[in-house]
């Protein structure tokens, strides 16, 4: 029997690790199983438009399932430019996405914007007729399709400068000659009209200036090409000077082109004259303009017909608009202005006859709309009906600290002297109180039915439906079916339900959808359909926009909820519960009631199938047990809100809060100065789920801090702490004893913040946290608690110790303590300004102090948590101060028309140029050339004792002329005693990767035995220890980096992986054996050879395979955390700070203690029950001959 | 403090809008170009294109060309940023004195042979990233080519064949191979067979004729050994 068991089980064993295959790159069909992409539009929610292709009037269409989302940098058709508020990221994102209106899905999304790194990006957009047109700032004209993206490309001031200007008056008016390239865009407009006659054309208008004087330019919806003056080819701009002296308007200081008008068949200009941001109605004119075919055949001209001042009386005529509010449009052969009245507490509104230019006008007070109404905001355009135009009035209340929105539905019309009226639809019975107030409305014509939000009393946030009367002049509200809460109550209070935006993007008869944002982000498609009579409301999807602006993360791990033994779970007093399952008898019952399970309920059989086929629910199951379900605590600080994902169920959004709104800076604060991320204990682990944030809210001068559960969101308690100056620093602790859940005001983290000026101060602010950082200062093994500061505006580096006040001791309050310098190191503004610092990964398992070499030597990393890395960038008098004149650009040209000379090919020059850092331990890197002049330093210190660790330069690595006033971005990692930086090479105009890494010294190969030992010191002192030993090289790499990261493993055996975000919209990884410094130049030694060292090329390789976002676009990543599972050879990542989040499992040495998903289950349990079925047939024969032997 | 005041200013620049200064700067050129699939039919929907790796971005038309606005002065790298296809790098000089004639050197891969091509770029893809492993299907000759597999196959050949082989053996050479099986067994008795051959002394209790032992010379010396290691 065992002489044939024994090779069946070898056989067994071998069909098992040839069952599962370990590849080191993804399968096909293994993609979005372990990882996850969240896309966003990328904007936001400020200044989102949905812009639909809707064709305002007769034509009206939507494009079958599909949406734009268009983003705004400014405002949507600023006229003036000032005023308005540009985002909290400064308005730098200029992403255009299509996305789906039935699932919320992305489709697509591209940069708006021509110019890349710049520091002013700025870009309008416009949807009409199917297409979305973006301008840049800098004059770049481009328009977009859902199905093909780009459509058009066009320089527009690139296109004026080769025209001479319109007429002779102009040529006058300025002195310069015609062929002048004089034209700027100032502020990046849009404009847009229909023409029905004499063919169907819509005509986008964009808006140059030149010496306080602007211009309209046409442009073919299409292609975007210039439409010309029918009179010359070589004319194309329409000065509004002109055409206000031929209305004989009188000039004032500007004169502006206000907005291109059209009804169908006939089309105008409104110009105006204008202070810097003020215009009157009476300083307005109207130009009307005809396209018709030119003579040669298909391209379009245009001629203007005639000019006429736009003329109202009295009040109107003379009270000043805001010019950035100003809207215009047509209905009926009459031209409709409107506008707020400075304060924005009056609306005008007057309408014009477009022969002749004589109108009417009103001036509407705020009480007319609503009681509460503060200030008007907004005017929008929704729908053109017989009797007049469908507008939405925007405005706030005066509700403080949380302003409401409120949206009115207005129609302007013509009343039957030929004036003009405006009448607010509202519900029959509006008393004094005004009716209810809408934060948000959407209105679908074609349906009758407006679709509401509004916040209750509770904090909820409820949709309801109103039907419009046929003369839309009132409305009443219909019920529907379905569940119309929109946002739950807010957590923490701080107004998560105000609905901010609301948008039609999809109306028909039957049915519409609408898309609602509310602060912080969440957005939620609904959409209502006639289902007979009644309404039925249906949520169509929702998503966290806030995802494409994660500032931070933070990963917990994922636990099941801590239930009672007869399953109730008591979600308020968790630990209360988990100590009451600690209880004998719970324990157990429960070891019964899981025995009674697998014997009487189908446990055994489910147990069996389980383990033949991997099913979803064991799959979670493992995921659990194994670490790899997380939840990850987001916080975008743009947007003020934190969003928790869960990555075990494709990035779900498990809770989400909202933050102060009005806070400069929030932070989120987990864990101890020094701790293990899978530290059992949990006390700052991933284990521990208590967090805290921080918000710094400079109008109050205070900080509000939160203490929440990461894995629900449950506030534990909050509070606030006022503050003497802003936070420099913020330093984590953690209380390691437990306190009763139930006690108010108390939080385990504790965070310590040293302040610009600095004072130290303690939040929460109690007896426990102050006995917690006496803790910290007094905790055996190290000499006191120590902080550091980094001012980026005048270089100073301090270090500096937390002491307790004497004469204090008994004293409560954040002035309990005070901060004594050790050391200071200083970055002399005038010659370097700080770019990057970085730390070291907090809590990293690091394996082994040392690494083997190939010679079996002993090279002793440089382990030091108080590492701090500082890049410097040379500023630009410096660098003009210790450069040759005119030296770089010379070099750059020489050496380019020698690259272009000499075609000898092969060997680029990187080959050839002696690496930087290719020397020995110990000896100084070698300078390239003495003509080089470094531009960018990157510092290494002791953030202890302050003192400068290292230091190196490179040369060639700021910013090029192309983008000025724009800092370097330098992105830094520290892993275990391996520092990796990257920086763009001026000089090969490629991205540069340099490595340094850090070493104690070396150990010989007998240096270490039983009676030879190195003297070394025991104890490491940041002050007294030797500097590290600083190996180095640099490498280049094809694509440009923007964020870098490192595999973490749970206890840093498996080999480390760096991963890259790169430009090109991915997250790739690179072995660390590849970048290692001690990759030697020449030939490989066998002892080299032996540990897996690579000669030195001057190129890291890109590989397709080990591409851990394969197919997916990761835009713009700014920062790359990454946890460790509870399997060693799985490492998880999360990529975010661009639009989109990326979550990865990676294993970066294979599987090797985990089998696959893919292995093949069933094949296994076949092959094990036929060699069973074979071992029973093996061991009757055996037994049968044996018989027969015998009786033989 | 005048540090500060310089910083303010500065920022104020980065916020307004830039007035008149970018016309002022030196001339601009246009670099223009088309993006290739070899499968012509193959759609290249807006590829980004970024020079100097993003400092100016543009995308493809729908008919592969693309155009860069207002590229300054000096030397750029263009490069392709797709997820697909691999496109050649383009490193683009403009001198100021020639703005519309701009000198281009393609690499295939940073670092390879360099070429120069003429101005309306024309780059043609030269491969498509794979970003998965192809997986090798479960195939019986697949587990048949493992070492170890046929290793296996080979000794349990041998379980079902030696006791045949047995059978075909002359008596007097099983014979032999028993008692070789034996000494196996019993490595002491070996030893001190050996000892007897070598001293000379042993002879008595095993009589075995020189003649017989000769065959088996080798594998004695075989077991030898492998006892000694055992």
């Amino acid at each position: 029997m065992t002489n044939t068991t024994l090779p069946l089980l070898f056989l067994l064993s071998l069909l098992t690790t040839l069952l599962s295959p370990q590849a080191a790159a993804l399968h096909a069909d293994e993609a979005g199983l372990t990882d996850f992409l969240l896309r966003t539009p990328g904007h936001g929610h400020l200044g989102v438009q949905y812009g639909h292709p809707l064709t305002l009037g007769e034509s009206r269409q939507f494009p079958p399932e599909v949406v734009w989302i268009t983003s705004e940098s400014g405002a949507p058709v600023a006229i003036d430019g000032g005023g308005q508020s540009e985002s909290a990221r400064g308005g730098q994102e200029c992403w255009v996405a299509a996305r789906n209106v039935t699932d919320g899905n992305v489709i697509w999304r591209a940069d708006a914007c021509s110019s890349g790194r710049s520091g002013n990006r700025r870009h309008v957009t416009l949807a009409t007729g199917g297409m979305v047109h973006t301008l840049d700032n800098v004059g770049i004209l481009r328009g977009w399709k859902v199905e093909s993206g780009l459509i058009y490309d066009v320089d527009v001031i690139a296109q004026l400068n080769g025209l001479v200007l319109s007429s002779k008056e102009d040529a006058g008016d300025d002195k310069k000659s015609s062929r002048d390239s004089g034209y700027i865009l100032q502020t990046p407009r849009l404009l847009s009209a229909d023409v029905h006659k004499p063919f169907i054309k819509t005509v986008i208008g964009t808006v140059v200036t030149r010496d306080k004087k602007e211009y309209l330019l046409m442009h073919h919806s299409a292609t975007g090409e210039i439409i010309h003056s029918s009179s010359s080819a070589a004319v194309a701009a329409l000065p509004s000077r002109r055409l206000l002296n031929e209305a004989k308007v009188k000039p004032v200081t500007c004169s502006r082109i206000l907005d291109l008008v059209s009804n169908g068949d006939r089309m105008g200009v409104i110009t105006g004259h204008s202070t810097e941001n003020e215009i009157t109605l009476s300083s307005m004119a109207y130009t009307e303009i005809r396209l018709s075919s030119s003579d040669d055949g298909d391209k379009m001209v245009y001629e203007t017909i005639h000019s006429v001042p736009l003329k109202t009386f009295g009040e109107v005529s003379s009270t000043p608009l805001v010019l950035s509010t100003v809207r215009v449009f047509t209905h009926k052969e009459k031209v409709y202005v409107m506008g707020f009245q400075n304060y924005y507490s009056k609306l005008i509104v007057a309408n014009f006859d477009m022969n002749t230019g004589k109108g009417n006008g009103k001036i509407i007070s705020m009480s007319t709309f609503h009681p509460e109404l503060l200030w008007f905001t907004s005017i929008t355009v929704e729908d053109f009906i017989d009797s007049g135009v469908i507008l939405r009035v925007a405005g706030m209340d005066g509700k403080l600290p949380d302003a409401y929105r409120m949206d009115h539905l207005v129609v302007v019309g013509e009343d039957q002297d030929g004036g003009v009226s405006l009448n607010k639809v509202s519900t029959k019975d509006e008393g004094e109180e005004g009716g209810p107030q809408h934060e948000a409305l959407v209105y679908c014509p074609l349906m009758s039915v407006s679709l509401t939000a509004a916040s209750s009393e509770d904090g909820t946030t409820v949709v309801s439906s109103y039907e419009t009367s046929s003369d839309l002049r009132t409305w009443s509200q219909s019920p529907m079916d379905g569940e119309t809460v929109l946002v739950p109550p807010s957590r923490g209070g701080t107004s998560g339900g105000i609905v901010e935006y609301a948008h039609l993007v999809e109306c028909k008869s039957d049915s519409m959808t609408g898309v609602f944002t509310a602060r912080g982000g969440l957005t939620i498609a609904l959409r209502v359909e006639k289902n007979g009579s009644s309404l039925v409301l249906k949520q169509l999807w929702s998503t966290e926009e806030a995802l494409g602006s994660i500032s931070s993360a933070v990963f917990l791990d994922e636990t099941h909820a801590v239930t009672m033994s007869d399953g109730s779970f008591n979600a308020d007093d968790e630990e209360e519960t988990a100590l009451r399952n600690l209880q004998f008898s719970n324990r157990i019952q429960s070891q019964l009631s899981s025995l009674k399970n697998f014997f009487v309920g189908g446990g055994i059989l489910s147990s069996v199938a389980s383990m033949a086929l991997m099913s979803e629910e064991k799959k979670a199951e493992r995921d659990y047990a194994f670490g790899f379900a997380k939840i990850s605590v987001l916080l975008s600080e743009s947007m003020h809100r934190i969003i928790a994902l869960d990555t075990a169920k494709k990035g779900k959004v498990v809770w989400a809060m909202n933050l102060h709104p009005d806070a400069e800076s929030h932070k989120i604060v987990h864990g101890g100065q020094i701790s293990s991320l899978n530290d059992p204990h949990g006390y700052g682990g991933v284990h521990d789920h208590e967090l805290l944030v921080l918000s710094y809210v400079p109008s109050t001068s205070s900080i509000e801090w939160k203490c929440f559960d990461g894995m629900t969101g449950r506030i534990f308690s909050n509070g606030a702490v006022t503050v003497s100056s802003k936070i420099a620093q913020i330093v984590p602790l953690r209380s390691s004893i437990h306190h009763p859940s139930h006690e108010s005001i108390s939080c385990r983290q504790v965070a310590l913040i040293v302040h610009e000026n600095d004072t130290v101060s303690v939040v929460p602010d109690n007896a426990r946290s102050h006995s917690t950082v006496d803790e910290a200062i007094s905790a055996p093994g190290r000499n006191g608690l120590f902080v550091h500061t980094v001012n980026k505006q005048t270089g100073e580096f301090h270090a500096m110790r937390v002491a307790r006040k004497l004469k204090s001791s008994l004293e409560l309050g954040s002035k309990a303590f005070k901060l004594v310098t050790v050391g200071t190191a200083l970055f002399d503004p005038s010659q370097e300004k700080i770019v990057n610092v970085a730390h070291p990964q907090r809590g990293e398992v690091i394996q082994s102090p040392s690494t083997v070499l190939g010679d079996d030597a002993l090279l002793l990393k440089y382990l030091n948590p108080h590492l701090v890395v500082v890049v410097t960038e040379a500023t630009k008098s410096f660098l003009a101060e210790i450069s040759p004149v005119s030296e770089g650009g010379n070099e750059i040209e020489n050496s380019f028309y020698k690259s272009l000379t000499t075609s000898d090919g092969g060997s680029s020059s990187g080959q050839k140029r002696k690496p930087l850092g290719a020397s020995k331990p110990g000896e100084a890197p070698p300078s390239t050339t003495s003509t080089l002049v470094p531009s960018l330093f990157v510092t290494l210190l002791d953030s202890v004792s302050g003192q400068i660790l290292y230091r190196v330069s490179h040369a060639h690595a700021t910013e090029s002329d192309l983008t000025e006033g724009v800092s370097t971005k330098v992105p830094v990692i520290i892993s275990e005693n391996w520092v990796v930086y990257t920086f763009f090479n001026q000089r090969t105009r490629r991205t540069d990767i340099g490595v340094l890494t850090l070493h104690e010294g070396m150990i010989d190969k007998n240096g270490l035995t039983a009676f030879n030992g190195p003297e070394q010191e025991l104890v490491f002192s940041s002050l007294e220890s030797p500097k590290p030993i600083v190996l180095s090289k640099t490498y280049g790499m094809a694509k440009a980096i923007t964020a870098i990261g490192v595999t973490v493993t749970k206890a840093g055996i498996t080999s480390k992986q760096f991963l890259f975000a790169t430009a090109n919209d991915q997250v790739i990884s690179m072995d660390r054996r590849l970048m290692d410094p001690r990759r030697p130049n020449g030939e490989l030694k066998p002892s080299e050879k032996m540990e897996g060292l690579v000669r030195y090329a001057p190129l890291l390789p890109i590989i397709p395979l080990r591409t851990p976002s394969h197919v997916y676009q990761v835009s713009n990543v700014q920062s790359i955390s990454s946890t460790a599972a509870n399997v060693e050879s799985q490492s998880l990542m999360l990529a975010y700070g661009g639009p989109d989040v990326f979550f990865s499992r990676l294993a970066p040495s294979k599987g090797f203690d985990l089998l696959p998903d893919d292995f093949n289950r069933g094949l296994l349990t076949v092959v094990v029950l036929g060699m069973t079925v074979l071992l029973v047939a093996i061991q009757r024969m055996n037994k049968k001959k044996l018989v027969t032997t015998a009786w033989l | 403090m005048t540090v500060l005041t310089t910083l303010i200013v500065a920022l104020f620049f980065c916020i307004l809008p830039t007035p008149c200064k970018s016309d002022a700067t030196p001339p601009h050129a246009t670099i223009r170009g088309r993006l290739r699939l070899p499968d012509p039919n193959a759609p290249l929907n807006s590829t980004r294109l970024t020079l100097n790796d993003g400092s100016l971005t543009t995308y493809t038309l729908p008919d592969g060309s693309f155009v860069f606005h207002r590229v300054p002065p000096g030397v750029h790298l263009l490069d392709v940023q797709s997820r697909e296809h691999h496109f050649s790098q383009v490193k683009i000089q403009l001198l100021e004195e020639a703005m519309d004639a701009p000198k281009c050197v393609e690499y295939v891969y940073p670092g390879a042979t360099k070429q120069a091509v003429p101005h309306p770029l024309e780059l043609t893809a030269h491969a498509s990233y794979q970003y998965y492993e192809p997986r090798d299907g479960f195939s019986i000759l697949g587990i048949f080519k493992n070492p170890m597999l046929l290793m296996m196959v080979v000794m349990g050949g041998m379980m079902f064949m030696m006791p045949k082989m047995m059978e075909n053996l002359d008596p007097e050479q099983k014979e032999q191979m028993q008692r070789q099986l034996e000494m196996q067994q019993d490595p002491t008795k070996m030893l001190s067979q050996m000892w007897g051959e070598f001293t000379g002394t042993g002879s008595e209790e095993q009589p075995a004729p020189v003649v017989e032992r000769k065959p088996s010379a080798k594998a004695g010396a075989k077991t030898a050994r492998r006892g000694k290691r055992d």
